[in-house]
Order: C-alpha cells, then structure tokens, then sequence
C-alpha cells in the first residue's frame, strides 16, 4: 500500500510552546487510521496541521507527492479549492454558520471552487443518511446527531480523498456513534475515501480502523493494527487506555491500577513525556524514547520488559 | 413600545419629506401684527416674534433637521464600518493606526469640533454634518470591529478558509450577515444622537442661514421670549425628545430581541 | 429503609404533556443504582426532579420522591436548602461552571466544609487537603491554593465531588459527571465513586447515557424509553440477560471491551417525539420483535428475582445479553 499521506518528523508549536514533536505518520490509500489520545496530546493540533490551520515548524506533510508544508497564499488557497482533503471540526454548533441553510452550507466548498453543485447537495446528504428535506433548514433547526452529519456531508460533497475528522462522535450516545462510524466505513468501501478518525471510544474506533496510531504529550508512542495494539499494547500508555476503557463486561486483563504510578515519577524536560505518570519508568527514562518498529511501533524504553511486572 | 416608537418615526419621515407640503402656511411669512400669539385654530402651536407659524415652522423644519441627522450617521457609517471591518485583516500596523485615530477622533467635543470646522468650510448644514459624521466614525470602527473580530475566529469561517474562500467571500457571506444587526442599532441610537446635535448646531445658528426654518433654530428664537411666552419653548423641545426617544426605543428593542433569539440558539 | 424512594413519578412539560410517565425505582444506604437511556429518554429529568432542579415549565405532576423517609415533592426553597448539600448533592458533567472561577478551590471548599459541617475557620484549611487528598488528588496541599483554571477537567471533577460530599450527604447523584471525561480519567473518577460508596456508605445514583459506565460502577441499572422504565434489576442480570427488546439493543451498541474487528450495530430509527406518544408500547416502531399486540398498553411488571420488565412479550422472548 503506497501512503497518500506521509507525516515527516513534524513539529508543531505556538511561540515557545511546542504542542508535537517529531511526529511521523503514514497514511495508505484506502485506510482507516484511528487516532487516540488524550486532551493535550495533540491529536487535534496533527489533523489541523495537514490542513494548514496549525504552524508547522519542523518536518514535512505529503500528500500524495504535494508537499503541503511550503503551500502559502495564492498557492495554498488553490490546493484547498481542490477539495483533496477535507478537515471535520469536532464541534457542529460552532463550525456551522447559524444563519445559513443546510442547503448552502453543504454547498459551501464547491461554491467556493467555482464548481457546479447540480444535485451534489442531495447527493451528499442522502450519503450521511439525512433526509434531504432538511436542506432548508438552519442548523438551530435540527438535533444534534444531524448536525453532526451536516459536518460531515459538507466536507463528502467535495468528494475528498482523503477525511480527517476530529472527535466525530464524542457528542453522540452510543447507536448515533455507530451510525456516524458505520457511515465513515461505508465512504471507504463505496468510495475509495482514506479516512483518518480521531477520538476517545477505543470501542467504536475497534470496529472500523485498520491501523491505530496513539499519541501522548505531543509524541506519538505506538502504533500498530488496531487489534494487535488494542489487545497487546507494548507502550504503558496504551495498555492504560485498554484498561480504563468501560466495558459491559468488568473484567479487564490487566486491571487499570495496576498501571497508574503512585507518587509523581521522573520529570524531565527532553525525557520520555509519560514517565511523570508511567509505573514503570526508570532513570532511563530522562531521555525521549525512539519509535522503533515499522507495521507495529512503539516509543519505549521498556517495551519489552514491563508487561512481565504485571503479569 | 415598539409600535409607538415605528409610529413616531413614520410621522416624523412623513413630515421630512412632504414638511413644506403639509405646511398650512408659508413658514418664512412674517407677519408683525401677530407677533407671539398663544395656540389658535389657525395656528395651533402659535407665532414667534416675527409673527411666523409656529406650527409651519417646525413641520417645513423636519427635512433639514432629519436629513442632517442621516448624512452625519451616513459619514460616520462610512467612514466607520469600512475601516472596522479592513482592520481585522489587514495586519498589524493599519490595525494599530486605525484603533490610534478612532481615539484621536473620540476625545473631540462634538460641537466644538463642528463649530471649527464650519469656520474653515464655511458656514453651512452640510459642513457641519459632515464634522458630526467623523466624530461618530469611531463609534461605528469599534462596534463593527468587535462584533467581527468574534467572527473571523468562529469555526466556520475556518471551515470557509478551508475551501479556498477569498476573504472579501467570506466577509460577504459569514461575517457582514451577523455584523449588520448590531451596526443597524448603532445607527439608530446615532441618529438620535445626531439629531440632538444637529438641533444644537441650528440652535447656536450654526449651519442654517437665519430665516430657513429647523427645529434647533424655532427652539432658539422660542427661547429668546421667555417672558412673553414661557411655554412655547416646550413644543419644539419635546418633538426633538420624542424623535430621539423613539429611535433609542427602537434600537433597545432590537437589541433585546437579538438577545433572546441568540439565547434560544444555544 | 431506602435512602431514596421515587414513586409513580410523572414529569410534565408545559403544554406538551408528561415526559416522565409512572417512574418508581429506590436506592438503599451504600448501593449504587444507574439510570440510563438516549438523549430525551427522560433520565436526566428524573434525577432533576429527585435535585428539585427542573428547568421553567416542567414539573413533577404526580407521584413522591421521599429521601431518608421525608417528601421532597413540594418542598419549599429553605426546605431544599437544608436538604442539599447535608442529605443529597450532585455533580454534573461540566465541573468549571460550578466554581467561581476568581477563587481558589481550596476557599470553596473550606467554604462548604465550615457551613455544611460547622468547622472552624482555623481548621477548614487542613480539612479540604485532607479531603482533596481522599479525592485522590495529588499534591493536595498545592492545589487548594490553585484557581478552576489551572486544573485539568479530572482534577476539578475531583474537586467538585470533594464539595459534593463534605457536608457528608446520603445521597449523592451523579449527572452525566465523567462523560466529558478522557478515559483513563474517567475510570479513576469512576474508581472513586466506587470507593466512596464503599467507605462512606454513600448511596449513588448515576446518570449516564453509556451502558458500559453503568455496568461499571452500579448495583442495579434502570433502563428509561421515552419517558418510562423499560427495564430494571441487578446490573449483572440485566446484562447476562436483558428481558426488553430496547435493553438488549443498547448491549448491542454498547462498548464491549472487545478489540475485534466487527460490524457496529445502531438501533434503527429514533425515538417517539413527546407530543406523539403511541398509545401502546412506546419502543414498539423501533422494536425486532414486535406484534399487533404491542399496539395496547403495556404495564411494568415484575419479574422473578427483583426485576421488573414493560414487553407484551417478555414471558416468550429469549434475548441475547453480553456475555
């Protein structure tokens, strides 16, 4: 599978304050990437940062060839207008336009290319599952579920290749979220769409990501197949998550306690980012662990030897 | 409240655009023999001192008056709203300049400000609206730029920016919509505001020429026979409050309104 | 006795009619029972009505909700001040906008310490890290002089429940509190409440549109469909083995601690809107198993074994739990 989208050792910050570092990521075509992390790991800054919305300080964003880093003005509002890749904010109140239709808002992005809508409007939202009478509504008009697919209707109608949506069910009970995740996964099959999700539910993101990448304080820290990482995480990170995951069912391999740290661990400015709050972390941990591994990485400097001590 | 105030201010056009039509006699017409007369039938607000209708006076007045009023609001929207909106865009130094001028322009006293003007353009109505007008200019820079900074942040102009939209597109589309309501207000309470000043102006005889006829001008000379006649200052007094009071009551209303329906948004 | 008892609640808005319809359920001392349902199911606004916080135009309309053995329904304002915060607290899903953000957690807390316990000015500093401790908050003692905004979501939830109980109430409702929540967080606050109950004897009434959070932490699980109880019982029989269609549905979504790739299920269609409440069983439209019968009224009736069920066809249908 050859990457459409290539993340090169980026970093992102504002001013002094870095929020990643060095983070490198490959996306094939026709995947599902699954993004976990938590609030302030910089899941959402990496998504902004292949659009353009974040400063990209270091490394380099590809897609498909196109180096997007160095696109500015002219050059840059020309590559969005192709509608290639497409950002889903996270947030439907905030990033729909409260006076403007469904209708319009959908039609938003070919309006702007210069590009004939036709019935690209009822097209898009008939692929989200809505009904297309609503297109004369506002957005304070329908629910919150419809919203949410209105988000994500606009960015379809563009026919992207590539989707990165931000927390798109983080605001749903559990049958819309299966919804809206079932929709993404639809996308992909019927039309070739890569599909990047970033959320909290290691649960819904089990069902339809390929691979997962997790990120902690700006790093990324493991990624893999989403079942071989889910069930046999290497980083402490990880297998926390996994643990702390609700579950109908109580019981969890390694109980989550088990891998909180009592006390404050080792601070240390360019060390390993979790080793504040790891278990297991050791003097070795003063410095940033590498990403090693190729299908399956992990950032560790105990990878191999922690899951032995709760075991 | 609403429907009074709509019912002032339609009577009030009425009387700016049809005044001298209306007019039951000439308002320029003097007439010694009935020098400061109390209210009769056939001069309901009564005479001033050259025997003129008082009545005709003030109803041939209302187009002056109002139509300085709309073209100070008019300067001040324009050279307001215009440099408002640019100064979200264009970068750090025009911003900075422009906030500088808006407060160079707002410690001005209104009507010494107009009165220095006239000096040097000459004394006429439009001159000194036009000094009124910039000196309102600030206060339309800072409400369109305040509601439009909120905007160029919101998430869906983001969402726009994503798509490649121009920023004329997108002041067009997501930022001139929301910004008009508030600038629409503003306006409204301006003219209020500029009609106090403009019958100030016409009162201290500045910008009309003494016979042409505003309601600051009957106002002045009712003012000069007191003696005579202590409650005839009172009529042209209360059309400016009433005038005034309707367009703030309009304005409060509109705002309070916008409220709500925001409120019922969220 | 129960530390709270509803019975034959009805909520009613305004001019639309009652959104909570024939809602009864208990919690004893030290137990922990979950409401659970979608948006709208009408769980939130059964545990408002327990805080005596509804929202303008809705009102309990009929039935009792009794704490320690005394009525809440229809008590006055200073009835309900000496009620919250002593016997009953609650916290919400969004803790920033319960504290004043220009003082520092610590004051507040001392603040309710010295009113809801009568301790002494002197002594309330000591108190909150102490308790902010028991919260499980480290470095305590550098977080009671520290402001809302400098804390993470997990460390002003533990803040707020510290609040919640230091006038050591009977009862504590938890609203949707660790939704907003990232999941390790989450676990640990759920983890809290656990032990709360365990070592304070504190009975908990949960409120989460997750299923998994609920089997997480709750003795008993009460499932609401627009506006009335489907089903109730034992958590871990309801689970093992759901007797209504819309129980059995909600295990199908809910989160499994399964990593396997698999088909998410969605419950098909939405529910009835409030003005157009069928006559018959309201999940019925929605439901795999219905038949003409479900078009009559359907009463809640017990099961063996401290369950209660509303199905035509509880008796006849063998459903699927997670197990």
């Amino acid at each position: 599978m050859s990457a459409l989208l290539s993340i090169e050792g980026v970093d992102v910050a504002y001013r002094r304050h870095r929020i990643l570092s060095g983070v490198s990521l490959h996306v094939g075509t026709g995947e599902i990437l699954g993004i976990i992390g938590e609030t302030g790991s910089g899941k959402t800054t990496l998504a902004r940062a292949v659009v353009g919305l974040a400063p990209v300080t270091a490394g380099r964003i590809r897609f498909d060839g196109t180096d997007l880093t160095g696109l500015r003005g002219r050059a840059l509002r020309d590559w969005r207008r192709t509608g290639q890749v497409q950002y889903v904010f996270q947030d439907p109140l905030r990033a729909l336009d409260p006076q403007h239709t469904v209708a319009t808002i959908v039609a938003e992005g070919l309006t702007v290319a210069g590009r004939p809508v036709g019935d690209r409007v009822e097209w898009a939202l008939s692929q989200v599952g809505l009904d297309p009478a609503l297109a004369t509504r506002t957005p304070g008009r329908i629910s919150g579920g419809q919203r949410q697919r209105v988000l994500l209707a606009r960015a379809i109608a563009m026919r992207p290749r590539l989707l990165l949506c931000d927390e798109p069910v983080s605001a749903l009970d559990a049958s819309n979220r299966n919804h809206v995740l079932r929709l993404l996964a639809d996308l992909r099959t019927a039309a070739g769409v890569t599909v990047v999700v970033i959320s909290h539910d290691l649960s819904s993101l089990a069902g339809i990501a390929d691979r997962v990448a997790v990120l902690y304080g700006g790093r990324l820290v493991e990624h893999g197949p989403t079942e071989e990482v889910l069930t046999d995480p290497r980083h402490p990170y990880t297998a926390l998550l996994t643990a702390s995951a609700p579950s109908v069912r109580r019981e969890h391999p390694i109980p989550a306690a088990r891998l909180r740290r009592v006390g404050d661990g080792p601070v240390s400015e360019d060390g390993c980012s979790y080793a504040d709050r790891c278990p297991f972390a050791t003097s070795a941990c003063a410095a940033v662990p590498e990403l090693t591994g190729d299908t399956r990485a992990v950032a560790c400097h105990h990878a191999g030897e922690w899951l032995a001590a709760v075991r | 409240m609403r429907r009074t105030a709509i019912g002032v201010l339609v009577v009030v056009a009425v009387l700016a655009v049809a005044g001298g039509a209306i007019a039951p006699h000439d308002p320029l017409l003097q007439n010694p023999d009935l020098a400061l007369r109390g209210p009769s039938p056939a001069h309901p607000f009564g005479t001033d001192y050259l025997g003129r209708d008082v009545f005709s006076r003030l109803v041939a007045g209302t187009g002056a008056t109002v139509l300085a009023a709309i073209q100070s609001v008019g300067v001040g929207l324009l050279l307001g709203v215009v440099p408002g909106l640019a100064s979200l865009w264009l970068g750090r130094t025009v911003e900075w300049l422009l906030l500088r001028a808006a407060d160079a322009l707002m410690t001005l006293p209104f009507i010494v400000f107009a009165v220095a003007v006239t000096g040097i353009l000459g004394n006429g109505l439009t001159q000194a609206m036009l000094a009124i007008g910039a000196l309102f200019a600030p206060l339309f820079f800072r409400v369109t730029r305040a509601a439009g900074l909120r905007l160029t942040r919101a998430q869906y102009v983001e969402a726009a920016e994503l798509f490649g939209a121009s920023r004329t597109r997108i002041l067009r589309t997501h930022v001139w919509g929301k910004v008009l309501p508030t600038v629409a207000v503003t306006a409204a309470q301006a003219t209020g505001g500029a009609l106090l000043a403009v019958s100030s102006l016409t009162f201290l005889g500045i910008g009309v020429k003494p016979p042409a006829p505003t309601w600051g001008g009957v106002l002045a000379s009712d003012l000069g026979f007191l003696a005579q006649q202590p409650w005839a200052p009172v009529i042209p007094a209360a059309l400016i409050m009433v005038t005034v009071a309707a367009l703030n009551a309009l304005a409060d209303h509109t705002t309070s309104k916008e409220r709500v329906d925001a409120g019922l948004a969220r | 006795m129960p530390v709270l008892r509803v019975d034959d609640l009805d909520v009613s808005v305004a001019g639309r009619g009652a959104a909570v319809r024939d809602v009864s359920f208990t919690v004893h001392k030290g137990e922990s029972v979950g409401l659970v349902g979608e948006s709208g199911s009408g769980k939130t606004l059964t545990c408002r009505a327990v805080l005596g916080v509804l929202p303008p135009g809705v009102a309990v309309t009929a039935g009792t909700i009794e704490l320690d053995g005394a009525p809440l329904t229809g008590l006055d304002r200073r009835g309900w001040d000496r009620v919250r915060g002593n016997r009953l607290a609650a916290v919400f899903q969004d803790p920033a906008s319960y504290l004043n953000p220009s003082l520092t957690v610590g004051r507040q807390l001392a603040e309710q310490l010295r009113l809801k316990r009568g301790l002494p000015r002197r002594q309330t500093r000591a108190a909150a890290v102490e308790l902010l401790a028991a919260m499980g908050i480290r470095r305590a003692e550098r977080v009671v002089d520290q402001y809302p905004h400098e804390l993470s979501g997990g460390m002003l939830q533990r803040t707020l429940i510290a609040i919640a109980v230091a006038g050591e109430p009977d009862l504590l409702v938890a609203d949707e509190a660790t939704t907003a929540l990232d999941a390790a967080v989450q676990a640990e606050v759920l983890e809290l409440l656990r032990r709360l109950r365990e070592e304070r004897g504190l009975a908990l009434l949960l409120v989460s549109h997750d299923l998994a959070v609920v089997a997480e932490v709750c003795d008993r699980v009460v499932v609401f469909y627009a506006g009335e109880i489907v089903e109730q019982g034992p958590t871990a029989e309801v689970i093992a083995n759901p007797r209504h269609p819309y129980t059995e549905a909600l295990l199908r979504v809910a989160s499994l601690g399964d990593w396997r790739r698999r088909s998410l299920e969605v419950i098909p269609g939405r529910p009835p809107e409030l003005g157009a409440l069928p006559a018959g069983c309201r999940f019925a439209e929605r439901c795999a198993h219905a038949t003409d019968a479900c078009a009559s009224p359907v009463a809640l009736t017990t099961l063996d074994g401290d369950r209660q069920v509303r199905c035509h066809r509880a008796a006849d249908l063998a459903l699927v739990g997670a197990r």
